[in-house]
């Protein structure tokens, strides 16, 4: 309750949209600041000093990225970086520059600095498994180029940061200003593939690629997402993959021309090492007296439950959703590289056969398997009746292929038990950027998740 | 006196008089409205009741045109003074002009259409009257009750066991009322070109079709279920089309009796047109008629295929692996590749 009113000032003030309303303990705009300082001496400013600090230390390297149509000035697309190097070398998210990554012949990259100069950049490389790229500013011969605006320093892995830390986010949020933000370090993401900081503290678009920085002003995390409709939930990139980043790619040449090729390298990489952890672990069974139903054991899933009401005089019916909740970027109507996989199962005995049949079709029916579009093929499937261990089923597996990432495809796998008039199971298993040997090996792991259970072939 | 001595004049010129004539009046539809019998050549045609044949409209002069015998044999036009004048064979013809009768005997006066028949003229054959077969009087109830009952099992099929009796009626009644509404409008048609109201027969037609297309849509998924034929359901998505074709052009006939094969040729023309049209829409697609996969789930009592081991199901995808790949070049060209490689 207490900063209920501060926030709400500030919000006032600006006259623009509240981005920044529910930081705790929110800092003045960047310019006014030093004027603040000396005119409310009484305020205990402990928390908001080394804020302040930091920025003041830092305020040299960060930079807001923006991409620019190739013909005008007009911007497409900003979000936030920082210097990592005395040559100029800037760390930001894939997804900042994937429009200039991807279509370099529309698009251009230019930094501003917190002091208001601008300039040109170029992108040396990228990970979109990370969602990082690195980029340079062009040495245009005129002083600038950021050579000599000092560098930040990434704080070591042997020195971990401890739940509850203070950290200080740093961006650009919808282009309104350079801000500073207060939050707290809460270690990794629970049920993540790939390790992301749960930092609780507000970031906004526009801030993406910004550095996080600990008390001490070294990168600890850069920006990268936040939970919709929550508050204060958002996810930082650890900064070891940014500083692998820069060592592995500090001399690379510049990318000038589309990087489907080096995309598509990356993303086929990344889903081989995922279709092996998931295919790894064996499935864990649903609960279900009659049907051995595929539930994933992964740590990297996350699952949810929800069935009919009790009283319900027709269909009763129990779903199971689990899904990876993160994705990897690919551009901005495009994501791809999760697992998703659901099953209901449904009860009939309240309805007769014929009607059971009639809803239960009605269910089978209702799978939207997507369309062709600029990035994917409309999808191709092959159905049967399958026999599991003595189960019936009716299979239909469908694959859609990438456009521009050749060799990488959606996967959908649908699968009805249909062995009883009045009693059934739908089960869905979907695979986002997949090889097609990969794909297959998926879609005959979740057609071996179906069986009888062992109460069930008793009888 | 006048028209006397102008007979005279004209008599000793006059080949043999028809044994008899008519001049008609047609209607907008070509069908005779108004028969008069020539009585005596030449003959005046005009609104007074002086003349021999008297029409009523505004648009016509008191004594509008006379009809006369020519040498030759056949008949002539000559118009007298009016404001609206008259043609022949769609030439205008001047005041005090004449113009010779084409076979048939149309001529037009202001805004009427004439006909002279003479017993001279060839007569067309007499025409079989088309007599609509007598059917059982049940099958008309039988074939209503039975797209009710379609439509009940259809609804009932589809509500939870606690409904009401009020959700079945929009479901039912709504076809009913549409299919009377349809038959309605298209004896409407038969009214107005053929001077009669069919409803029974475009009713019958329209029942027999939407019942044997509600039966299909029961039948084809159980079959293509029970023998594993996803295919099957093809026929399904060309049916609907082929069948609302055929209902259509089924009504015309009975409308338009006499242009039997232009309808044929027409319907056929557009039911090619849209199917052209699904086939351009779907290029993108596995299939270019029917469904993607069958989605039909009927009692399993139903099911004849074997169920096959995991890996054929398996081993039948691999095909698609070219399939999408040449697929998916297709809007790929000018894709440049990272200069990296």
């Amino acid at each position: 309750m207490k900063s209920c009113l501060k926030p709400l000032f500030a919000c006032l003030l600006a006259g623009l949209a509240c981005v920044a309303g529910a930081q705790p303990a929110p800092s003045p705009a960047p310019a006014p600041a030093p004027q603040a300082q000396g005119q409310q001496p009484p305020q205990p400013p402990t928390v908001s000093a080394s804020a302040r600090r930091l920025y003041e230390r830092s305020k040299g390297q960060l930079l807001q990225i923006r991409t620019l149509l190739k013909t005008q000035d007009s911007q497409a697309s900003v979000g936030s970086g920082f210097i990592v190097s005395d040559d100029g070398h800037i760390v930001t998210n894939y997804h900042v520059v994937s429009q200039f990554a991807l279509e370099p012949d529309i698009y251009r990259l230019r930094y501003a600095t917190t002091d208001g100069q601008s300039g040109a950049l170029e992108l040396l490389d990228f990970d979109a498994r990370r969602d990082l790229a690195l980029l340079r500013a062009v040495d245009d011969g005129k002083g600038g180029g950021l050579k000599g605006h000092g560098a930040l320093a990434f704080r070591p892995q042997s020195q971990p940061l401890a739940k509850g830390e203070r950290i200080y986010s740093m961006g650009n949020p919808h282009d309104v200003a350079f801000a500073v933000v207060e939050g707290n370090y809460n270690g990794l993401v629970d049920r993540s593939f790939d390790p992301l900081i749960y930092y609780a503290g507000g970031i906004n678009p526009g801030m993406s690629g910004g550095p996080v920085l600990d008390e001490d002003g070294r990168v600890v995390g850069v920006n990268v997402s936040t939970l919709l409709f929550s508050q204060q939930v958002s996810f930082l990139v650890p900064g070891e993959f940014a500083e692998n980043l820069v060592k592995r790619s500090l001399t690379a040449k510049p990318i000038r021309s589309a990087a489907w090729g080096r995309l598509r390298d990356q993303l086929t990489r990344y889903q081989d090492e995922l279709v092996a952890r998931f295919l790894s672990a064996p499935w864990e069974s649903a609960n279900h007296d009659r049907y051995r139903l595929p539930v994933p054991k992964q740590e990297f899933m996350r699952c949810w439950g929800r069935g009919t009401s009790a009283d319900t005089k027709g269909l009763d019916f129990e779903r199971s959703q689990c899904r990876m909740d993160h994705a990897l970027f690919v551009s901005g109507n495009l994501q791809t590289g999760w697992l998703d996989m659901s099953h209901e199962a449904y009860d009939g005995s309240k309805l007769g056969a014929l009607r059971f049949s009639r809803q239960y079709s009605g269910s089978f029916r209702n799978e939207r398997l997507g369309s062709a579009d600029k990035s994917r093929t409309a999808p191709y499937c092959k159905e049967q009746f399958v026999d599991r261990d003595g189960l019936p089923l009716r299979a239909v597996v469908c694959l859609r292929a990438y456009r521009k990432l050749e060799g990488l495809h959606d996967l959908s796998v649908l699968v009805t038990t249909v062995d009883s008039p009045t009693e059934g199971a739908l089960g869905r298993f979907d695979a986002r950027g997949v090889s097609f040997d990969n794909a297959l090996k998926l879609a005959a792991h979740y057609l071996g998740g179906f069986a009888w259970t062992k109460s069930s072939k008793a009888k | 006196m006048d028209e006397k001595q102008q007979g005279e004049v004209m008599a000793p010129a006059t080949a043999t008089a028809p044994a008899a004539a008519v001049v008609e009046l047609l209607g907008r539809d070509g069908r005779a409205i108004h028969v008069q019998h020539v009585t005596h050549w030449p003959v005046r045609i005009g609104r007074s009741p002086a003349c021999d044949i008297v029409l009523d409209d505004g648009h016509i002069a008191g004594e509008h045109a006379e009809l006369h015998l020519a040498p030759d044999g056949g008949v002539v036009l000559k118009l007298l003074p009016s404001r609206n004048g008259g043609s022949v064979a769609g030439k205008r013809v001047p005041v005090g002009a004449e113009a010779a009768l084409p076979a048939g005997g149309a001529f037009q006066l202001a805004g009427s259409t004439l006909r002279l028949r003479t017993s001279a003229d060839p007569l067309a054959p007499e025409q079989l009257l088309i007599v609509q077969q007598a059917r059982h009087w049940a099958l008309m109830p039988a074939l209503l009750l039975l797209m009710l009952f379609l439509q009940w099992v259809d609804r009932w099929s589809a509500v939870d066991p606690d409904s009401r009796w009020i959700d079945y009626a929009v479901p039912l009644l709504a076809p009913v009322a549409f299919i009377l509404g349809w038959a309605g409008l298209w004896s409407l048609g038969s009214q107005i070109f053929q001077h009669r109201f069919p409803f029974v027969t475009h009713l019958r037609r329209a029942l027999l079709v939407i019942c044997a297309l509600e039966l299909l849509d029961w039948l084809l998924p159980a079959v293509a279920y029970s023998l594993s034929w996803p295919r099957l359901m093809v026929l399904q998505a060309l049916i609907a089309p082929v069948a609302a074709a055929f209902l259509v052009a089924w009504h015309a006939r009975l409308v338009w009796p006499g242009a039997r094969r232009t309808l044929s040729v027409g319907i056929a023309a557009l039911l090619l047109l849209g199917l052209g049209l699904q086939i351009g829409n779907r290029q993108e697609q596995q299939y270019v008629f029917g469904p993607p996969y069958l989605a039909s789930l009927p009692p399993p009592a139903l099911r004849l295929a074997q169920p096959q081991p995991p890996e054929v199901l398996i081993e039948s995808l691999k095909p698609l692996k070219a399939e999408l790949q040449r697929q998916a070049r297709k809007d790929n060209e000018g894709a440049a590749d990272d200069d990296s490689e």
